[in-house]
């Protein structure tokens, strides 16, 4: 007790070093704690924001049982069971209550004999709450439906229309009546959980859909069905609940959870869950945010522990008349240590608990300010052993820094003789290994291998640097010094000589050197990274805010953004489609210029050329016709055919986009009239797509030679002009036809006035076909790099997926980054992707892509449009998500600590020059006495310090930079990179701002300290020397 | 050679002194490369109890030759024994027990002695730390020890607001605070008025008197020599001359030599050549030229 009440004095007394020892002590105790105490944050952040961001498909936990297999068992008890698993109670910490749903996969659906189609029959358990009834209201009892306003409207199914449900053959259950519609897109995840109400499907030709959206009926409904009914149980996962440490225990209770069991009621379920398998695929980026926080610290924490040793290097000698006493009073080298290392040991040991709480705040902040909110900050074992390290190793820092106090001769200690010089604590050895590391990290990165090594390169490169520095300066110090001592001013002298014979000072050139290069080196990485995620964000939306929307077809929605913004400055009509190599993005490609935030130059091509080359102009306009058409056709056989065999059929192309294919009838010999119903063209005009010759299918053709001349067309407005762009307005092509056509079987002979005549030339089996011209019969893509390189490899450049997932001739005009889909996949341009497709499209995320002129209002014209807005995304949103990824999360830290390590170097410097300047103040009190000039004195201490910050500034800014040259380079383009990261740095004028703030304060500092040095050199110094 | 006696000694404060011996002792060390003979050939003996001041002026080796009694440095040559301790060749560990139950040492500067930041009470018990437990209860409390030299009413005070003297009588007490049979004080007096110089000398008598210890004193005041009773003058390293009560004697060193006395040789510059004439039991010198 007494021990201890005399080293709080001695703390004390010298108040302003304990202050130093302590300040640096907190500081790293605090980075110790800190890295751990993030990176589980940053974890658990990203874990949520994953498990947010998923779909509730994903993360949940179905439970399932089926009639089907198992019919001695009713509806009710197979619901019954399920329910009854579906309450696992070891799922209860992180998942909600479960619910229940009954559905029937394949009603069909029918008003009195019209099949609506095949739907799905459903009733969820508070389905009432999980959608926006629109119409009508929601169905409670048996024998009530609900469906979806999209369904009632197209085909005309208003609330109050009795339906047969088409599950069950008895005939009360299976008759319902439509009570209320319901909007589809509001479905809500937690009601419906693994499905979705939207399923609807366009059938492959004009008609009614093939699938319709579900339909919604009362519990009692299905349980007294007959069908395949199957019951489900969906728990929907609470993201905000989940841990980073219970992750593992999560994983298991839902490993658990789904493991096939057969109920004791004998009824079979089965649970899955693809949960297990996400938290898998989270583990790259959480082990990248453990590890880089590890490496990042770990060089704060090695820093910090360098400093430590160098203030208390410094410090000791005020101690050492004190440690000396001991051994005088003859106490034994163990207590000797105990007494000499018992302050800066008790400095340590109140730092973890400051640095502790310092860690906590500045993780608290950081979790409220950048990572998701609600992310807690949890004490690990991690935590506990970081600091356990970091005291151990303040405590070795202490011993060596006062070993030399601890070891000297007593009356050498107390004469201030110095006996041995300041040495620094280094070897050859020791600058050896520091640039082995170097050099093998600067090949590690130039072969690729990068990891937490490219956050670990500055620091290695910096302590190269500086150690190499503190050789070579004494060196360039001496020709100064030689230079200096025959001419120039005394100030210069003074200063070059003391760098020269004290290399101990230079102690600070290495944590300058290593603090500014791991400064320089987060700046600018910083920077570049904030830059690149920009990038990414930019690639990743398309458009500066993207609305995700429900049009009738791709084609309606091209007429809709073009009639709400018809100058095409604010919106374009997109498409994306997850097939192909890497999925399909379609786009307004002429109003890409001016509406997207996504880079044509990422892909290679000029901003200002790609509306050009991926709509290049045609040479045909669409030929439109209107509710029927009819036309005159004149055929002439040629000699030697035998019978007329073939058929003429018509393809036009629907407003909503879908192509509808018409039987003419077949070709007669001589002048005849053609005529055809166009019902998909009567509310607004189809345009020509195709017209097709072919052999009848079943029976035996003939071939047949000959000339057809088409013309008098006439449609319900009037006469239509088959000939709009001459001969070269249709070509051979089977654009809206399921099967293939011969190139040579149809050829057109020409074209002129309103006719058209066709030379035709068909085997037995061959069809033949003709196109109008209205889009390039070569659609041209830019593919993502990966999707080139392996179309590349396949011989498959010249071909893509159309909308309808058929493939069709392409060209590539450029390659790299794409717009949405990154480096997979292929962009088009949507009106001619339009016009290409022979099939109803394929499954479509509708989008319309908003640019930065576009405000607020563009959604509500939009919707007024007939386009309903479903979703919405921005660029800053993106930016903000990536600024939660586990890189972003790094290089924060590294900032961080970068910033930590630079008021570190500064404080050292100014505790430095208090402690060197100080024992150099004898003798600036001798030159003083014999008549050197304060200002000279002053002078010659501002520049001693000024020449060691500024080596420290210059050679870490260098370190700082190549560091930066290697390893960013590797980081944010790398092979597993999907973003354009065009730009790697340097952010030259962040690093200069950083460089002057540093330069500023060090100035400062040394100016401070020399000042205050020359001041407190009073002649009286010398008495106290000599006594 | 006797070098771990000290635990089984066990002095108290009431204890008598520890006799000091110096035989042949030779001190050199080495300042620019050359090598410096600090003392050459000392021969002294100072009994247990005594009061002896080591005179002479700066360069002379009384204060090499006090580090050496203190085992603080090594003798290059000769032996040093306190009590039945032998120093020379003794390890670092035996000077540091001696120093801890058998040697109290006072450096020159009385801040030197003294933790600034504690208490005269406080820097007594620091100095007592060196002591075992069962060593400790039998040597004098810190507060008994200060009222026993009449310093109980710094006992609290801050260092660093005591006067030079009061300074200098706490690094007294502190000295032998461990009850050690000798006591070791370079300069303990100097920079000191004449009041406090007295107030210290005092002190010394009442350590003397009181505990016995043997007291060994550096100065250069022939008045804190003449007050101690016997003095040792030291000259170029060896013993000049001894005192005792006023009385000064040359020492005739081993090799015949005399060092005259400081009236001689200002009349006498070195390289004055002398004649030795034997008279009876005197010895008589006569310049050449006279």
């Amino acid at each position: 007790m007494q021990a201890l009440q005399l080293t709080l004095r001695g703390l004390r007394w010298r108040a302003g070093s304990s202050l130093a020892v302590l300040v640096v002590a907190v500081v790293a105790a605090g980075a110790a704690a800190l890295g751990p105490l993030y990176a589980s944050s940053a974890e658990e952040s990203l874990v949520r924001d994953s498990l947010a961001m998923a779909e509730p498909v994903t993360t949940g936990v179905q439970f399932r049982g089926g009639v089907a297999g198992q019919t001695q068992f009713t509806p009710q008890q197979v619901s019954d069971a399920v329910a009854a698993r579906a309450a696992d109670p070891t799922l209860d910490p992180w998942y909600g209550p479960a619910t229940s749903a009954l559905t029937v996969a394949n009603g069909s659906p029918r008003i009195g004999q019209r099949v609506l189609g095949v739907a799905t029959v459903s009733w969820y358990e508070g389905q009432c709450g999980g959608v926006t009834i629109t119409d009508g209201r929601c169905p409670g009892a048996a024998g009530e439906a609900m469906i979806s306003s999209r369904l009632s409207a197209d085909l005309d199914i208003p609330p109050g229309t009795e339906l047969r449900l088409g599950i069950t053959s008895d005939s009360e259950v299976d008759r319902v009546v439509v009570v209320g519609t319901y909007d589809v897109t509001t479905a809500d995840p937690a009601v419906w959980g693994l499905a979705t109400p939207s399923q609807f499907a366009p059938a492959p030709v004009e008609g009614p859909p093939d699938r319709l959206d579900e339909i919604l009926v009362g519990e009692q409904t299905l349980l007294s069905s007959t069908g395949d009914l199957s019951a489900v149980g969906f728990r929907t996962l609470d993201a905000a609940t989940v841990r980073v440490d219970e992750l593992s225990t999560l994983a298991d209770a839902v490993s658990s959870a789904t493991a096939t069991v057969t109920e004791a009621t004998g009824v079979r379920t089965t649970a899955a869950s693809n949960l297990p398998d996400y938290l898998d695929s989270l583990v790259p980026q959480r082990d990248a945010v453990g590890a880089t926080s590890l490496a990042v610290t770990a060089q704060l924490v090695l820093l910090a522990w360098f400093v430590l040793f160098l203030v208390i290097a410094g410090t000791s000698e005020e101690r050492a008349g004190e440690v000396a006493l001991a051994k005088l009073r003859g106490m034994s080298p163990g207590s000797t240590v105990g007494f000499g290392l018992g302050e800066p040991v008790l400095l340590l040991a109140f730092s973890l608990p400051l640095g502790l709480a310092a860690a906590w705040a500045t993780t608290t902040a950081l979790a409220s300010a950048v990572l998701l909110p609600g992310t807690s900050v949890a004490l690990t074992p991690a935590v506990a052993l970081a600091l356990t390290l970091c005291f151990a190793g303040g405590v070795s820092a202490a011993l060596l820094a006062s070993r030399r106090i601890l070891t000297a001769p007593v009356l050498d200690q107390l004469r201030r003789t110095g006996g041995r010089k300041a040495r620094l604590v280094r070897s050859v050895a020791v600058d050896a290994a520091a640039v082995a590391l170097a050099v093998a990290a600067v090949y590690e990165l130039r072969t690729g291998d990068v990891d937490s090594l490219a956050l670990l390169a500055p620091g290695l490169l910096s302590l190269a640097a500086g150690l190499l520095a503190v050789r070579v300066i004494p060196v360039l110090a001496r020709v100064g010094v030689a230079r200096t001592r025959a001419r120039g001013p005394v100030a210069s002298f003074l200063a070059t000589r003391n760098v020269a014979r004290r290399p101990g000072g230079l102690r600070i050139v290495v944590l300058l050197t290593v603090a500014v290069g791991l400064a320089v080196f987060a700046v600018d990485g910083w920077v570049v990274a904030a830059a690149a995620r920009g990038d990414l964000a930019r690639a990743q939306v398309g458009g500066w805010t993207v609305l995700h929307v429900r049009a009738p077809s791709p084609g309606a929605l091209l007429d809709a953004v073009r009639a709400v913004d018809p100058e095409g400055r604010r919106a374009l009509a997109a498409a994306v489609a997850d097939v192909g190599d890497g999925g399909l993005g379609f786009v307004d490609a002429r109003r890409l210029a001016a509406v997207s935030a996504w880079d044509p130059a990422w892909a290679g091509v000029a901003r200002d050329d790609v509306g050009s080359l991926l709509h290049p102009l045609w040479v045909s306009e669409p030929i439109p016709v209107r509710d029927r058409l009819s036309w005159s056709g004149d055929l002439r056989a040629a000699e030697g055919a035998a019978r007329i065999t073939i058929g003429l059929q018509l393809v036009v192309r629907a407003p909503s986009g879908v192509p509808y294919r018409v039987d003419l009838g077949p070709l007669r010999a001589g002048r005849a009239t053609y005529a055809a119903d166009l019902p998909p063209c009567r509310a607004q005009p189809c345009s020509i797509v195709s017209i097709a010759v072919r052999q009848p299918i079943g029976i035996p053709g003939s071939s047949f030679a000959g000339q057809l001349v088409l013309s008098d067309a006439i449609d319900g407005d009037g006469s239509v002009d088959l000939a709009p762009a001459g001969a070269a307005g249709w070509r051979t092509g089977s654009t809206g036809l399921p099967y293939p056509a011969d190139p040579d079987a149809v050829l057109v002979r020409s074209a002129a006035e309103g006719d058209l005549s066709l030379d035709l030339d068909l085997g037995p089996i061959q069809d033949g076909a003709l196109e109008v011209a209205d889009h390039p019969a070569e659609l041209p893509v830019l593919r993502g790099s990966e999707n080139a390189a392996r179309a590349e490899a396949l011989g498959s450049s010249d071909i893509t997926t159309g909308l309808d997932g058929a493939f069709l001739p392409a060209a590539t005009v450029g390659s790299g980054v794409v717009a949405r889909l990154l480096r997979t996949g292929t962009l088009a341009d949507l009106p001619y992707a339009v016009a290409s497709t022979s099939t109803p499209p394929v499954a479509l995320d509708l989008q319309v892509w908003l640019g930065p002129e576009a405000d607020d209002e563009i959604a509500a014209e939009l919707q007024a449009a007939g386009v309903q807005v479903t979703g919405r995304e921005s660029v800053t949103e993106q930016e903000e998500a990536l600024g939660r990824s586990g890189e972003a999360l790094a290089l924060r830290v590294f900032l961080i600590a970068a910033i930590a390590a630079l008021l570190l170097g500064a404080g050292t410097l100014l505790a430095q020059s208090y402690v060197v300047l100080r024992r150099r103040a004898y003798e600036l009190a001798a030159l003083s006495t014999l008549g050197a000039s304060r200002r000279s004195l002053v002078a010659s201490a501002r520049r001693e310090q000024l020449a060691l910050a500024t080596a420290g500034v210059a050679l870490g800014a260098t370190a700082g930079l190549v560091s930066a040259g290697l390893a960013l380079g590797p980081l944010l383009s790398g092979p597993d990179s999907a973003g354009p990261t065009v730009w790697l740095g340097p952010a030259w004028s962040a690093v200069i701002a950083l460089l002057a703030v540093v330069v500023l304060a060090l100035a400062v500092v040394a100016d401070v300290g020399a000042r205050r040095t020359v001041d407190s050199a009073v002649p009286d110094l010398l008495r106290q020397v000599q006594e | 050679m006797n070098r771990t006696r000290t635990g089984a000694v066990a002095p108290t404060h009431a204890s008598r002194g520890l006799g000091v011996r110096c035989e042949e002792v030779v001190h050199i060390y080495r300042a620019d490369g050359t090598d410096v003979v600090a003392v050459r050939g000392v021969d002294l003996v100072v009994p247990a109890g005594e009061r002896v001041a080591l005179l002479g002026p700066s360069g002379s080796g009384k204060s090499t030759l006090l580090a050496m009694l203190g085992g603080l440095l090594p003798p290059s040559a000769g032996r040093v024994l306190i009590g039945d301790d032998e120093l020379t060749g003794a390890g670092e560990a035996a000077l540091l027990r001696m120093r801890a139950h058998r040697v109290g040492i006072v450096l020159q500067g009385a801040a030197r002695n003294l933790l600034p930041y504690a208490t005269p009470l406080q820097n007594v018990r620091f100095a007592q730390r060196s002591l075992s437990r069962a060593r400790r209860r039998e040597v004098m409390r810190p507060d008994e020890l200060l009222d026993a030299l009449g310093l109980a009413a710094l006992a609290d005070a801050p260092v660093p607001q005591l006067s030079g003297g009061e300074q200098q009588r706490v690094a007294l007490a502190v000295a032998v605070a461990n009850a050690p049979g000798l006591l070791l004080a370079d300069e303990p007096t100097s920079q000191l008025d004449h009041p406090s110089r007295d107030a210290v000398l005092d002190l010394l008598d009442e350590v003397n008197r009181r505990f016995g210890t043997t007291i060994v004193v550096v100065t250069h005041d022939p008045d804190v020599g003449a007050r101690l009773g016997r003095t040792v003058t030291m000259r170029y390293g060896r013993v000049g001359q001894e005192g005792r009560h006023g009385e000064q004697f040359a020492v005739v060193g081993k090799d015949g030599s005399v060092a005259l006395p400081d009236t001689v040789v200002a009349d006498w510059p070195p390289g004055t050549e002398v004649l030795v004439e034997r008279d009876g039991d005197s010895i008589r010198l006569r310049r050449r030229d006279s």
